[in-house]
């Protein structure tokens, strides 16, 4: 299993080889979690990934459509013998704050 | 030295957010900037600034933040470190006006009153009952061994802002279990530390905040009774909260600061009274960093 950035979280050490190109699907929503997250494509921790047979589906929040829209992708990539259904949606935070009073310090 | 206006606000107005995660396709993330300027005299950005950690990123939020007309302090959180780029997520928040804290501390001054802010990104651990020790293997001696020396600098920076009329800790990972209560209890060594709170507890504050718990709760306390909350974004479900803390502490020696710590004065004031983006020479009338 691969993600198309080099960064720490998915970087190869010395597994064997069948390690990431023969996928168990015991560990491959773990997996695919943490390639979703360091993908800059995609680059979301709050996506939930559950293997269901051949169908990886993906929930949670991203903050863009392109994110939302990469997940397909990365996920294909990494599993291209699989089917993808995307449940993520996209959340931006919005409205304005309330304050609040904050009191009680010792 | 500031010249400090003697009429103090009742309160200081405190906004804060964790976990904007800016990418470099991100729109802005901070919300209106004329409400945010109206509404706050500091703005607090409590770790997780980037998804990976890189310059690029940090450039996106350091746009957004150039425009705004209040002082920014800010932390790191892991997701700053993803790239071994840190440093250059710093700069970038740094050539953008704003002060990033890490272990160390900075006073702003907000018409009379002046809020010290102590900030760490802190680290992991556990809490009391399910934490890890300094114990075994070297891996293991220094994780726990990190989270030690963001918990001493942290209670040292605390005391040195102990004549400050506020004192706010600024972290990224969570002091308290509180604010974790939402995310799977598995997972709370990887969110937090009571070394944290311990610190808040010996240091003195009046207020914690922290991000990195998304689907945390908002609010908690140290077993000090230090009011803790979760300014994490996605938890927030809103661009920033805002706080409003009594400014209740005698000042000693009419700045409220004492004269021993290093510290950076920032005049909201005057802050507000420039048009012009701010700059990395924002009115920093003193400097000992």
């Amino acid at each position: 299993m691969t993600a198309s950035g080099d960064t720490g979280s998915t970087r190869r050490h010395d597994w064997p080889d069948d390690w990431h190109d023969e996928p168990d699907d015991r560990y491959l929503a773990v997996h695919l979690h943490e390639v979703l997250l360091a993908d800059p494509r995609v680059g979301e921790q709050d996506l939930e990934v559950e293997v269901v047979g051949s169908i990886i589906r993906v929930s949670g929040t991203v903050a863009t459509e392109a994110r939302r829209r990469a997940i397909a992708d990365v996920v294909i990539e990494n599993v291209p013998d699989r089917s993808v259904a995307n449940d993520a949606t996209v959340v931006r935070a919005r409205g304005p704050a309330e304050p609040e009073a904050v009191e009680g310090a010792p | 030295m500031t010249d400090v206006v003697t009429a103090a606000v009742p309160v200081a107005r405190i906004a804060a957010v964790g976990d904007v995660h800016v990418g470099t396709d991100s729109p802005w993330v901070l919300g209106d900037p004329m409400a945010l300027a109206r509404d706050a005299d500091v703005l607090l950005l409590a770790g997780d600034l980037t998804r990976l950690g890189t310059e690029a990123e940090a450039e996106v939020l350091a746009r957004e933040v150039a425009r705004l007309a209040l002082p920014v302090v800010a932390v790191l959180g892991n997701h700053d470190y993803e790239s071994d780029a840190e440093a250059a997520v710093r700069a970038a928040m740094e050539r953008a006006g704003a002060i990033v804290l890490d272990g160390d501390a900075t006073v702003v001054v907000a018409g009379g009153t002046t809020i010290g802010i102590a900030g760490t990104p802190g680290f992991g651990g556990g809490f009391q009952g399910a934490s890890g020790s300094a114990f075994g293997e070297p891996i293991m001696k220094a994780f726990i061994a990190r989270t030690r020396e963001m918990a001493a600098a942290l209670c040292r920076s605390l005391r040195g802002l102990a004549g400050a009329d506020v004192r706010v800790a600024l972290m990224h990972y969570s002091p308290v279990e509180a604010t974790l209560r939402g995310e799977r209890a598995e997972i709370y060594p990887f969110l937090g530390s009571y070394l944290l709170a311990e610190a808040v507890d010996r240091g003195g504050a009046d207020l914690v905040v922290h991000g990195h718990a998304h689907r945390g709760a908002r609010q908690g306390r140290t077993p000090g009774g230090v009011p803790v909350r979760n300014v994490a974004q996605p938890a927030l479900g809103c661009p920033y909260a805002v706080f409003h803390v009594p400014a209740v502490r005698a000042r000693d020696d009419g700045t409220g600061v004492s004269a021993s710590h290093d510290r950076v004065l920032v005049d909201t004031e005057e802050t507000r009274r420039r048009s012009a983006p701010m700059t990395g020479d924002r009115t920093m009338t003193e400097t000992a960093r």
